[in-house]
């Protein structure tokens, strides 16, 4: 049984009076533990294949099943579902009026989390994510990289089983992305927790996962799935062989469908 | 550094200002002083500042049950206006039929200037402080319950859509998100239903009824009492300061951005 199943999901936007095919079509299947990518082209309906996930916004059409339950259009989310997801913002999202501690904490209080061992973990995570000394700072005066990473925490901290981010380093300069990069596989080895990534950047897509969907625009779909074997997955991967083709493939596969739209 | 500073000495922070906002309105007062010694000006047209504060002093006696009367009056209206307001933009915020049926008549009272009804409310209700009551509440919820409205309305969409994730009841996102965010525009209309509040009190005040500073106000130039008349605008200019400061305080204690 996969960890988290869509089936034949679309999703329609009203837009001015105008129906919009944000999705069509979409089939998706990651296994427990897994990390998998989905890239492609802005606007091509990443976001909302996720927020589709998350039950944050409902699908037109299709069934998605996390843990073999099922949840659409009509058949809300079940509650002991909701708690093992941990949904992480393209921006850290975090609320300025809370300090970075109660930031990171208010999924616990949201869910009725309340005994000692849940608020050392969460110490815990401050701690293992180096945030300790801006931890009781209102997020104002964190950098984007410290906001992005208590955004990250904050999704964590209820102990999730499966990880949903949005495009979450998209913001970030390239030194910064490529350090929370290797910092996340680490977390990822560390708990086994099952992860799903978007982003529109490709090589970190091949760099992260170990499966990536490529979808295409107009309207939003999955063009195809790669499996992604390297030896290692860190930052010395970025010269490897195996990982110029991957990219040079995923490319070329987003490519050509721009093409066969060109003609 | 050297800027800062400088800036800081012109009366930023929060002493500076205090003692800039002193210094002037000693100015005030002392070119008032001058200007009535000066030309001579009687004192049933304009009495000196010192005549005044000697009247607030001397008189406290007589005024204070009406200085009471009005601040119990605007005090009680005003918190019967931010529960009311607030409650009902909740309402509206989580029951939109009901908000388009009566967010039309909230508008509309918010515009009418509802001083006009207050003979009528005292006709109907006697010169007692029920019918003040009535003018100020009807004068100040509205403003609360619409710079409410707005600010729930305003509200960043991703940050409910953190709520949305963790599946928060429409409590706890109230409670949690709404609300806090939505702080700073509820405190705008609060303190705009703060002064609509005195106003609507002091006018009903003196369109009937003898208590009240508003009241006495007529009563003393009536008998050409200009002391004692601008004894009783001091304090209620006093009462209006100290009212409009402790909502500020209170602003701050609880906006945190
Ligand atoms: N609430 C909405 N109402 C109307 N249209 C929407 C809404 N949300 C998304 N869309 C549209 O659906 C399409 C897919 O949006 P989505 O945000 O999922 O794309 P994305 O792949 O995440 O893009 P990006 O890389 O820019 O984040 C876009 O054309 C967008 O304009
Ligand atoms: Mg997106």
């Amino acid at each position: 049984m996969s960890k988290i199943e869509m089936r034949g999901v679309s999703k329609k936007f009203m837009a001015r009076r105008e129906e919009l095919l944000a999705l069509c079509d979409i089939n998706l299947r990651v296994e427990e533990g897994e990390f998998v990518c989905i890239v492609g082209p802005s606007g091509c309906g990443k976001s909302t294949i996720i927020r589709i996930i998350d039950d944050i916004i409902k699908p037109t059409a299709g069934v998605v099943k996390v843990d073999g339950v099922t949840y659409d259009n009509s058949l809300p989310i079940p509650r002991e579902l909701v708690r093992k997801m941990g949904f992480v913002f393209q921006t850290s999202n975090l609320y300025p009026w809370l300090t970075v501690r109660e930031n990171i904490c208010l999924p616990l209080k949201i869910f009725g989390l309340r005994g000692r061992e849940w608020a050392e973990y969460a110490d815990f995570l401050i701690d293992r994510a180096g945030m300790a000394g801006s931890a009781d700072q209102y997020p104002r005066s964190l950098s984007r990289g410290m906001s992005q990473r208590a955004g990250v925490v904050r999704a964590m901290v209820h102990r999730p089983e499966i990880l949903l981010m949005d495009e979450p380093f998209g913001s970030l300069d390239e030194r910064t992305r490529e350090r929370m990069n290797v910092e996340l596989l680490d977390i990822w080895r560390e708990s086994g927790i099952t992860v799903i990534f978007i982003t529109h950047n490709i090589s970190e897509a091949v760099l992260l996962s170990q499966r990536a969907y490529i979808m295409a625009i107009d309207p939003g779909r999955v063009i195809g799935d790669v499996e992604i074997r390297l030896k290692r997955r860190d930052l010395s991967a970025l010269s490897d062989y195996h990982f110029v083709e991957y990219c040079d493939y995923i490319n070329r596969s987003i490519g050509s469908i721009g093409l066969e739209k060109a003609i | 550094m050297a800027e800062s500073s400088r800036i800081r000495l012109l009366g930023e922070g929060w002493f500076g200002g205090l003692a800039v906002q002193v210094a002037l309105l000693g100015a005030v007062l002392a070119l008032w002083y001058v200007l009535v010694v000066g030309f001579d000006v009687p004192e049933w047209q304009l009495p000196t500042p010192a005549r005044i504060f000697g009247s607030m002093v001397n008189d406290f006696t007589t005024i204070a049950p009406h200085l009471l009367s009005t601040s119990r009056n605007v005090l009680l209206g005003f918190f019967i206006s931010v529960a009311l307001g607030l409650s009902l933009a909740i309402v509206i915020y989580f029951n939109a039929p009901v908000g388009m049926t009566i967010t039309p008549f909230i508008n509309l009272m918010c515009i009418i200037p509802l001083i006009t009804i207050v003979p009528l409310l005292m006709l109907w209700l006697g010169f007692g402080n029920e019918a003040k009551l009535i003018a100020v509440v009807l004068q100040s919820f509205p403003i609360v319950n619409l710079n409410a409205f707005a600010s729930f309305s305003n509200v960043d969409p991703l940050r409910l859509e953190l709520m949305q994730s963790l599946k928060a009841t429409r409590y706890q996102t109230m409670r949690c998100c709404v609300l806090p965010d939505a702080m700073p525009g509820i405190f705008t209309g609060v303190k705009l239903a703060a002064i609509l509040a005195l106003i609507a009190e002091v006018t009903s005040e003196i369109v009937g009824g003898n208590t009240g500073l508003g009241a006495q106000i007529i009563q003393y130039t009536q008998y050409m009492k200009m002391p004692q008349a601008f004894a009783c605008v001091f304090y209620t200019a006093l009462f209006g300061a100290l009212f409009h400061q402790s909502l500020s305080f209170i602003e701050r204690q609880l906006v945190k951005k």
